[in-house]
C-alpha cells in the first residue's frame, strides 16, 4: 500500500532552488536509499518532510497516508508516524533523555488514543530499546546529546527511533562519522524495527550502511533531482564511478 | 591667564579659566564654539566631580584632584629630554609615518606624513573657519560625557581632524604620539582627535602615550571617530605613563552598516587611567571587536569603562580584557552591553580575565548585560585569580623552575592579546616594555 | 506550522491560583504611620521595653532615609501614610489548640493546601502559618520542643525567649541597613522564630506560610532562624496573595544565624499576587535577607522560586565570617507580563577557605524585565576563597528584557572567583526538533523551561519541588487548546 507519494516537488530555500522536480512513491515494507553528491538536496527533502520551517514549496505535493502532509505542523507529522534521525542532533540542557522520551510518546500515545505508560511500564520499555542499540541505561538520566559524542548522538536517535515506533523513518546521513561498530549497532537497530508496516527512507553519502540495511530501491539524487532509480547494485555502481562521474554524465549504464 | 592656584579645587580652576577666556569680550571663538562650550561647562557644574555615589565611578576615587595646585601654563617648549624621548620613540617604528604632540601641542616639526589621499588638518577652535564635521564632533553632547570629557571640550583649544575619503585603503599605518613632560608645574593638558572614515576606506591608526615628569599632569582626552558605510579601522591605544600622570580618556566609535572596527587598549601606566570606550553599532552588518589589556604596577590605578550599544539588528561585538594586577596597584574593568529591542539576531561576547598577582592588590570586575531583544546569542564572563597551580606544577614536573614557569604563564596570558594588534612594529615595542614592566625573563 | 508569537501571547493567559479572598472578621489599625503606630503594635503584642525602644529608634532613622532607586525597576512612588501597619483575625491571644482558630481561616490555608489540622497535617513538614500581620498556628510545636528546638511566632518569642531575641535581633540586618529594613524594624508585626539547640538535626522541614489576605494592608513580616553549634535546619517559606487592584507592600527580613559546624537551608517558592495582564495591581515585595556563617565549617544555602509579585526586590546574601564556611544562592525568577525582579545575592567573603556557589536562572517573557543583580566580594584577610557564579537568562518573547549586573571586588591574590553568564531564547531549532517528536510549542517551552531550570528545583525539599515545578508550568504551560 502507498504510504508517501512525492510529485513534481520543488523547493526553494533563500531564494535558491534546492530540490528541482522530486517524484518518488514508498510503499509499506520498503527501504529506499536516496544517495548523492553534497549540495544535491538530500537533507533539503528530509527536513521538508518532517516539516522544519524556512522552505519555501514553489511547485508539487506530498500525499501522506492520503493526508496533504505539507499542510501538517511538524508533530502532527511525527504523530502521525513521521521520524526524522537527524544529521546532527541538538543539545538540550537539562532535560534527560528519559523525560523527553516519555513526553514524547505519551503525547504519541495520547494523539492515537492509547493509553499512556506510567513510570514503570515506561521505564521498562526504555531499557529494553536501550539494549537494542546497546546504550548504557545511565544515559536516559543525562540531558539530550548533551556532551555525548557524534557516535552517542547517532544511536540516540536510533534509540529514539524505536521509542516512537513510526510508520516511516528517514534517516538523514545516520551514517556520516560513524566508526564501523557504530555502524553496526545503527543498522542493527534499524533492520530489527523494520516489518510490512512500516518504510525507511535512508539518506547517505556512501554505500557502505547499504551493506548492512538492504534496500529495495536506490535513488540517485543529483541537482535537486532524482536522475537514476534502481535496485541495491546501483549503489556499488555509483561507488565504482563516483560522484564526480554523475555529475559530469548523468546516468550509469550497466 | 590665570597665575598658579593653589588648592581652590578643580572645578573651580576650570571655572576661572572659562570665566577669563569665553566670558571676555574680545573671545576669539565662533559663535557655535562659544555655545558649544557654554553648553559643556553648564553640565560640568551640574555634575560636578564625580563622587563614589555615582554608579561609574564606583571604585574610581578622583577628589585627590581637588589637592593638586593645578596651572594653565602651557608647557610646550621642547628640553632636550622630550627632544630624546621622541626620537627614541620615532627610531623604533619601521613606517615613519606619524604625528607628535607635547603636552597636548601638536609638533610639526617633528612630524611627517607621506599619505596623498588622506586629511589631516591641525585645526585651531579660534579660526573663523571649521570643518562642518569638527563643529558636528563638538556638538555631540550626551549623558556619556563625564565632568573630564567636559573639562576637555571646555578647555581644548586645537585638535587633530582626520578624513578619509572614499575607496581609499591608506596602506600605511598613522602613528599620533603624545609625549607628556612636566619637570616642576602641575599642568592640564587636553587632546582632542576627529576622526572620518568615508565609505569604503581603511585606516590603521596607533595613539601612543608616554610621560615622564617630575610634576602632576592631568591629561584629558577625547577621541570622536565615525566609520561610515563599509568602513574599518584598525585602533591601538597604547599608554605608558609614569606614575604622575593622571589620564582621562574617552573614545567613542559610531558604525555605521558594514563597517568594521578592531581595537586593542593597552595600558601599562603607573599613575592613574581612566578610560571610556563607547561603541555605537547603528548600521547592521557592522562589527566591532575590542580587546585590552592592563597591568597595574606599584601605586598604580587603571579603569578601564567600556559601553556598546547594538542599536540595530545583525551586528556583532567581540570584547576581551586580560589583566594583571601586582604590587599595590587598583584594577577596575566595568564592561556594558546593552541590546536594544530592534537589536534582533545579535551576537555579543564579553569576556574580562584577571590574574591578581600580589597581596595588595585589589580588582573590581563587573560585566554587564542589558539586553531587550530575544532573538540574540550574548555571554559574558569574568575571572580572578592567581596563576593556576596546576599549570605550574605540570610545567615543574618537566624539569621547568617555579620562577621560570610563572614567567612563561605570565607572559603567555598577556601576549595573548598583544600579539592580536595589527601592527607589528607596536607588538615587538608592547612586548619589550612588557617583559621591562613585569621584569620578566627573556625566554624564547 | 503553528505561530510562535501566538502560542507565547497565550501563555501569558495563564491564571493566579491564589486569587481568592477569605471572609474572615479583622482588626485593623488606622491606615498611617506615625510613632504611636509603633507604641499600638507594640502593645499589641505585649512587648517588653527595649522592643519598642529597637522599634522606634528604627523608625526615626526610617524617617532620614530616601527609598532606593538603584534597582532597575520602575513604580509610582509609594504612600507610606495610606498604609495600614497592622491588621489580624479577631481571636484570643496566642491560640492554643486549632479549636480556638476561625474555621474560615483553617479552611483559607487548606485552600492553600496547607492544612493546619492535627490529623490532615503534612507530614515530615511543621508549619507556621501566617496571615497578615500575624501567625494563626503552628504545628508540632510540643514534638519539636522534645528536641530543644524553638519553633514558634516571633511574638511568641518575644514573650518566652525575649534574651534569645534581644541577643540576635537586627544583629546581621540592623535597622539602618537599608530603607525597608528600617521600615520592617519599626513595624513589623509576627513572623517565624526558629532556634536549633546543639549538635541537634532538625527531623522535619520547618516551614512558614504566609498569606496577605486583608486589603490596603502591608506585610512586614521578621524571620529570625539560629543553628546552634553542629546543628541543622531546612526551612521553608511560601507566600500567595489575592487577587487586587491595588498594589500591597510586603517588606520583609529575614536573618539567619550559623554558629560553628552548623547547616541552614532556606527555601521560598514565592507566588505573591503578579498583578494582571495590564499590569494592574500585584505584591511590591521588598525583602532584605541575610545570613551570616558565624562559626567555622558553617554553611547557609539559599534557594528561591521566584514566580509571584509585581516587584521584587531581593538579595538573599551569606557573610562568611568563619573559617571554610560554605555560601550558596539557587535562584530561579521567573517574570511574565508586566512583572519586574531585581533579584540576586551578596556573597561576602571574610573567613579563610569559605567557598560560594550562586546558580541564577532569570526567565522572561511577555513585557517582563528581569535583572540579576549580585556581589562577589573577597576581602584582604579572605585567604583561598573560592567563587563560581552561573547566571543564565531566557528570553520568551520579544517584548521582555533580561539583565545582568554582577559586582566582583576581590582584594586577595589567593582567591579564585568565576562568573559566567548567557543570555538566549528557546532557540528554533529546540522547538523543532521537540515538534518532530510530537510534542507541541507550547509543551516543549514549558518542558524546556522546567529543563533550565531543573539544576535549581533539585535544591528544593520534595514537597516543594513538586509545588515550584506546577507553578512554573502554571506561568508558562498548559494554556493552549
Amino acid at each position: 500500500m502507498s504510504l508517501l507519494k512525492i510529485e513534481n516537488l520543488k523547493v526553494k530555500v533563500e531564494n535558491n532552488l534546492i530540490l528541482n522536480g522530486i517524484n518518488l512513491e514508498v510503499n509499506e515494507g520498503e527501504i529506499h536509499a536516496i544517495m548523492g553528491p553534497n549540495g544535491s538536496g538530500k537533507s533539503t527533502l528530509a527536513s521538508v518532510l518532517a516539516g522544519k520551517e524556512g522552505y519555501e514549496i514553489v511547485e508539487g505535493s506530498v500525499w501522506y497516508k492520503g493526508m496533504n502532509l505539507l499542510e501538517l505542523p511538524a508533530d502532527i507529522r511525527a504523530k502521525e508516524g513521521i521520524f526524522l534521525a537527524f544529521q546532527y542532533p541538538v543539545e538540550i540542557p537539562g532535560v534527560t533523555n528519559a523525560n523527553f522520551m516519555k513526553t514524547a510518546v505519551n503525547e504519541i500515545r495520547k494523539y492515537r488514543n492509547l493509553e499512556t505508560y506510567d513510570a514503570m511500564e515506561f521505564l521498562n520499555v526504555m531499557k529494553e530499546k536501550a539494549k537494542l542499540v546497546e546504550m548504557d541505561t545511565s544515559f536516559l538520566n543525562r540531558s539530550v546529546n548533551e556532551g555525548f559524542s557524534g557516535g552517542e548522538k547517532k544511536k540516540n536517535e536510533i534509540f529514539q527511533l524505536a521509542m516512537l515506533e513510526p510508520t516511516l523513518a528517514i534517516l538523514d546521513e545516520t551514517d556520516s562519522g560513524l566508526d564501523i561498530d557504530a555502524l553496526r549497532i545503527v543498522a542493527n537497530g534499524v533492520n530489527s524495527l523494520r516489518n510490512e508496516h512500516n518504510a525507511f527512507i535512508i539518506i547517505t553519502h556512501y554505500q557502505r550502511l547499504l551493506n548492512y540495511i538492504i534496500p529495495d530501491f536506490v535513488h540517485v539524487l543529483n541537482k535537486g533531482k532524482i536522475i537514476q532509480s534502481g535496485d541495491k547494485e546501483l549503489a556499488l555502481h555509483l561507488e565504482e564511478y563516483g560522484y564526480d562521474w554523475i555529475k559530469q554524465n548523468g546516468i550509469i549504464n550497466n | 591667564m590665570t597665575q598658579n592656584i593653589q588648592n581652590i579645587g578643580l572645578t573651580e580652576i576650570v571655572a576661572r579659566y572659562y570665566d577669563d577666556i569665553l566670558e571676555s569680550s574680545n573671545s576669539a571663538y565662533m559663535p557655535s564654539i562659544i555655545d558649544i562650550k557654554k553648553k559643556s561647562f553648564n553640565m560640568l557644574i551640574k555634575n560636578g566631580l564625580p563622587t563614589l555615589k555615582n554608579e561609574e565611578w564606583k571604585y574610581t576615587n578622583v577628589q585627590f584632584l581637588n589637592k593638586i595646585p593645578f596651572t594653565f601654563e602651557r608647557i610646550s617648549y621642547i628640553t632636550q629630554k622630550a627632544d630624546n624621548l621622541i626620537r627614541s620613540i620615532i627610531n623604533k617604528l619601521s613606517q615613519k609615518n606619524y604625528l607628535v604632540f607635547f603636552n597636548g601641542k601638536f609638533l610639526e616639526e617633528y612630524s611627517k606624513i607621506e599619505h596623498e589621499n588622506i586629511e589631516i588638518i591641525n585645526f585651531k577652535l579660534d579660526s573663523n573657519s571649521l570643518n562642518p564635521l569638527i563643529i558636528s564632533s563638538f556638538n555631540k553632547l550626551d549623558n556619556t560625557d563625564s565632568f573630564f570629557s567636559l573639562m576637555n571640550t571646555i578647555l581644548v583649544e586645537s585638535g587633530i581632524f582626520i578624513n578619509v575619503p572614499k575607496n581609499n585603503q591608506i596602506d600605511k599605518p598613522i602613528n599620533l604620539i603624545n609625549i607628556l613632560s612636566s619637570e616642576e608645574k602641575n599642568i592640564i593638558t587636553s587632546t582632542r582627535t576627529i576622526i572620518n572614515i568615508s565609505p569604503n576606506s581603511m585606516l590603521d591608526l596607533i595613539i601612543y602615550n608616554y610621560s615622564d615628569n617630575k610634576s602632576s599632569v592631568l591629561n584629558t582626552a577625547v577621541n570622536d571617530i565615525s566609520l561610515n558605510e563599509g568602513a574599518q579601522l584598525n585602533l591601538l591605544l597604547y599608554q605608558n605613563e609614569d606614575k604622575n600622570t593622571i589620564t582621562f580618556t574617552k573614545t567613542n566609535v559610531n558604525l555605521e552598516k558594514e563597517s568594521n572596527l578592531i581595537t586593542d587598549t593597552i595600558t601599562f601606566s603607573r599613575g592613574f587611567t581612566r578610560n571610556d570606550l563607547n561603541v555605537n553599532l547603528t548600521g547592521e552588518f557592522s562589527k566591532a571587536r575590542f580587546y585590552g589589556l592592563y597591568i597595574g604596577k606599584d601605586k598604580s590605578f587603571i579603569d578601564n569603562h567600556t559601553r556598546v550599544e547594538h542599536k540595530v539588528a545583525k551586528c556583532q561585538s567581540d570584547e576581551f580584557y586580560k589583566g594583571i594586577i601586582d604590587d599595590s596597584s587598583h584594577c577596575v574593568f566595568n564592561g556594558k552591553i546593552i541590546v536594544s529591542q530592534e537589536a534582533q539576531k545579535t551576537n555579543a561576547y564579553q569576556s574580562n580575565k584577571n590574574i591578581l598577582l600580589s597581596e595588595n592588590g585589589i580588582i573590581n570586575t563587573k560585566p554587564q548585560l542589558e539586553i531587550y531583544a530575544d532573538d540574540v546569542k550574548c555571554s559574558h564572563g569574568a575571572t580572578v585569580g592567581n596563576i593556576e597551580k596546576d599549570a605550574i606544577f605540570y610545567l615543574k614536573s618537566r624539569g621547568i623552575d617555579e620562577f621560570t614557569a610563572k614567567n612563561l604563564l605570565l607572559k603567555a596570558f598577556a601576549i595573548d592579546i598583544i600579539n592580536k594588534i595589527h601592527n607589528q612594529d607596536w607588538v615587538g615595542i608592547i612586548e619589550s616594555d612588557l617583559v621591562k614592566l613585569l621584569n620578566l625573563k627573556e625566554i624564547n | 506550522m503553528g505561530n510562535g508569537n501566538d502560542i507565547l501571547e497565550k501563555l501569558t493567559q495563564s491564571d493566579y491560583k491564589h486569587g481568592f479572598v477569605s471572609n474572615i472578621e479583622q482588626e485593623l489599625a488606622p491606615k498611617g504611620l506615625n510613632e504611636d503606630i509603633i507604641r499600638f503594635i507594640s502593645q499589641k503584642k505585649n512587648e517588653p521595653d527595649w522592643m519598642l525602644e529597637w522599634r522606634l529608634k528604627a523608625f526615626r532613622y526610617w524617617q532620614t532615609m530616601k527609598e532606593p532607586k538603584w534597582a532597575k525597576v520602575y513604580y509610582p512612588s509609594i504612600d507610606y501614610q495610606d498604609i495600614h501597619y497592622y491588621a489580624a483575625p479577631v481571636k484570643k491571644p496566642g491560640p492554643k489548640s486549632l479549636d480556638e482558630v476561625d474555621p474560615e481561616l483553617i479552611k483559607t490555608f487548606e485552600k492553600l493546601g496547607i492544612p493546619l489540622e492535627e490529623q490532615k497535617r503534612l507530614s515530615g513538614v511543621a508549619v507556621d502559618a501566617v496571615l497578615d500581620s500575624v501567625s494563626v498556628a503552628t504545628t508540632f510545636k510540643d514534638k519539636l520542643a522534645e528536641l530543644g528546638i524553638i519553633f514558634c511566632p516571633i511574638s511568641e518569642a518575644l514573650q518566652e525567649h525575649p534574651d534569645l531575641v534581644r541577643q540576635y535581633i537586627g544583629s546581621v540586618v540592623p535597622y539602618t541597613d537599608n530603607y525597608f529594613a528600617a521600615l520592617n524594624s519599626a513595624v513589623f508585626s509576627d513572623g517565624s522564630f526558629c532556634y536549633i539547640p546543639k549538635g541537634v538535626r532538625c527531623p522535619m522541614e520547618l516551614s512558614t506560610y504566609f498569606r496577605i489576605n486583608a486589603s490596603s494592608t502591608g506585610q512586614f513580616e521578621r524571620t529570625l532562624i539560629i543553628a546552634d553549634e553542629g546543628s541543622y535546619v531546612s526551612y521553608l517559606e511560601g507566600c500567595t496573595a489575592p487577587i487586587r487592584d491595588e498594589n500591597q507592600l510586603h517588606a520583609a527580613v529575614v536573618e539567619l544565624i550559623a554558629h560553628k559546624d552548623a547547616e541552614i537551608k532556606y527555601s521560598t517558592v514565592q507566588n505573591w499576587y503578579p498583578g494582571d495582564k495590564e499590569g494592574k495591581g500585584g505584591i511590591y515585595n521588598f525583602v532584605t535577607k541575610r545570613g551570616i556563617c558565624l562559626g567555622e565549617n558553617s554553611r547557609i544555602s539559599w534557594t528561591q522560586v521566584e514566580t509571584g509579585s509585581a516587584i521584587t526586590w531581593k538579595y538573599p546574601s551569606c557573610i562568611l565570617k568563619g573559617d571554610n564556611s560554605v555560601g550558596e544562592f539557587y535562584s530561579v525568577a521567573l517574570t511574565n507580563n508586566f512583572q519586574q525582579a531585581d533579584t540576586g545575592t551578596k556573597m561576602i567573603h571574610i573567613g579563610k577557605n569559605t567557598r560560594s556557589r550562586i546558580i541564577s536562572k532569570g526567565i522572561s517573557a511577555g513585557r517582563s524585565q528581569n535583572s540579576y543583580r549580585g556581589l562577589v566580594k573577597i576581602n584582604k584577610k579572605a585567604q583561598n576563597a573560592r567563587n563560581f557564579s552561573q547566571c543564565d537568562s531566557l528570553l520568551i518573547g520579544d517584548k521582555c528584557g533580561a539583565h545582568t549586573f554582577p559586582y566582583i571586588d576581590i582584594e586577595n591574590n589567593t582567591a579564585i572567583v568565576e562568573h559566567e553568564a548567557t543570555t538566549s531564547k528557546i532557540s528554533d531549532d529546540i522547538l523543532f526538533y521537540f515538534n518532530q517528536r510530537g510534542i507541541s510549542k507550547e509543551d516543549a517551552i514549558g518542558i524546556v523551561v522546567n529543563g533550565y531550570a531543573r539544576e535549581i528545583l533539585n535544591q528544593l525539599p520534595m514537597e516543594f519541588a513538586v509545588e515550584a515545578r506546577k507553578l512554573l508550568s502554571v506561568s508558562l504551560e498548559g494554556s493552549v487548546g
